[in-house]
């Protein structure tokens, strides 16, 4: 009696301790999730104090230079136009930045709008197919793009490719993106590469991201994104 | 020349006004945001309206929104958006519906002096104006095969200059040519892009966004 009292005991202990687990585990997911909601938003912030503060104040000092380069004579304005050409170098790569950190035209026109951007910025024919419907939160649209970002930034880096191509779908609550090139293959996702930093992000979102790539046969990145609907 | 000025940030439009009044421009009004700006142009009916493309409240395309609400209801005042967005989407999506008395100029071009009256000018005088860097942007897409890929490089430079809203006399300047070479190169352009019949305005616009848009 005393030793069937005992394996009781130890049953109902496993229960407790792997219902502990169960729930320390799915709130671990949960603040994941959250920290990448948090990091998404602070993003949005940071570009909207780029666009707004920095710009706003390049833009108002090149304006003051230019109204006094059209007082000067011709040899002060075409220094301050020189000035000038400076402060607008300092705009576009402020620009630039801003677009990395958390991109306009996603947050205005979506998903498909912006990853046509992208192909359309990448310095070889890229094509972009599929649909994605309505718009989809925040962290599910920054993390599609930026895998869609990162592996045509692999392609035009490391894989030869003469082409590549983008393919977005939405189906049973999965937001898939593929990026598929005819490179030289052989890829991997390194240790402290910009894929494995997008692994952990999509990681907090559930999702997967898989990469194949055998020598000479081009590369796919493929990720899968719960969505929700 | 009449001009409302609509920007967000005070500075910025202040020292825009100021840049202009020198240059003798008549700057009747400046605004902060859209709602006002609408008032202002119905009230006013400006030659010209000067739209930030971020404004109140949520920052993101309402000058964008305001712009083509003018272009409908007001069609007698131009527009020229000013962006700090190097996207050749959002300036397609405000010159495609009717490429005239329009105009996408980057943010920091409003500090130049005479591109801030050159493209003002042209847009009142129902030109269609581009941003250099934006057509820039849309010239460096490689694509797949499509018809611009016929193109000589001086016909794909003629219908750039073409994109930014220049007349033949203005290509002619720019690129050192005579009316009839441009003329030769704009008819090959046109065969090639498959647009034939239809009035010289419309070939230009119709020839202007088949090469914009690929």
């Amino acid at each position: 009696v005393e030793s069937v009292r005992a394996t009781a005991g130890l049953v109902l202990d496993n229960e407790r301790l792997a219902a502990e687990v169960r729930s320390q585990l799915a709130e671990v997911r949960a603040s994941r999730g959250r920290i990448v909601a948090a990091a998404d938003a602070e993003r949005r912030r940071i570009e909207r104090n780029l666009h707004d503060g920095a710009q706003q104040r390049l833009v108002t000092l090149s304006l003051a230079l230019g109204l006094e380069a059209s007082r000067a004579d011709t040899a002060a304005a075409a220094a301050l136009s020189r000035a000038q050409d400076e402060v607008e170098h300092a705009i576009a790569e402020l620009r630039e930045l801003a677009r990395g950190i958390h991109p306009t035209l996603l947050r205005d026109e979506g998903l498909e709008a912006a990853v046509e951007a992208l192909a359309r910025r990448t310095p070889l024919p890229v094509t972009v197919r599929g649909t994605v419907g309505d718009r989809l939160p925040d962290p599910v649209e920054l993390g599609a793009y930026f895998v869609a970002a990162e592996a045509l930034t692999n392609v035009v880096k490391h894989a030869s490719a003469t082409e590549a191509s983008v393919l977005l779908e939405r189906k049973a609550g999965v937001l898939r993106v593929n990026v598929t090139d005819d490179g030289v293959g052989g890829a991997r996702i390194a240790a402290d590469s910009g894929l494995a930093g997008l692994r952990d992000r999509l990681e907090a979102l559930d999702a997967t991201l898989v990469i194949e790539s055998e020598p000479d046969e081009g590369t796919t990145v493929s990720a899968e994104i719960p969505c929700g609907s | 020349m009449r001009i409302v000025i609509a920007d967000d940030a005070p500075l910025v439009r202040e020292g825009i006004a100021r840049l202009l009044i020198e240059n003798g421009v008549e700057v009747v009004d400046q605004l902060g945001d859209a709602d006002a700006l609408l008032a202002s142009v119905r009230d006013q009916s400006p030659d010209v309206a000067l739209v930030d493309i971020r404004m109140p409240p949520t920052h993101s395309d309402e000058g964008l929104r305001a712009a083509r609400e003018i272009r409908s209801r007001h069609p007698g005042t131009a527009v020229l958006v000013l962006s700090q967005h190097l996207e050749p989407d959002y300036a397609l999506q405000l010159v495609e519906e009717k490429p005239e008395r329009v105009g996408y100029l980057m943010k920091e071009r409003v500090a130049r002096v005479e591109q801030l009256l050159d493209a003002v000018e042209r847009v009142a005088a129902g030109e269609c104006v581009i941003d250099r860097a934006v057509v820039d942007e849309l010239l460096a897409r490689s694509r797949r095969v499509d018809p611009i890929e016929e193109l000589t490089t001086r016909e794909r430079e003629i219908l750039a200059l073409m994109a930014e809203g220049r007349s033949n006399q203005g290509i002619c300047r720019t690129l050192w040519l005579s009316p009839k070479t441009v003329e030769t190169h704009i008819r090959s352009a046109f065969a090639k892009l498959g647009i034939r019949e239809a009035r010289e305005d419309n070939r230009r616009v119709l020839a202007v966004l088949a090469y914009l848009r690929r």
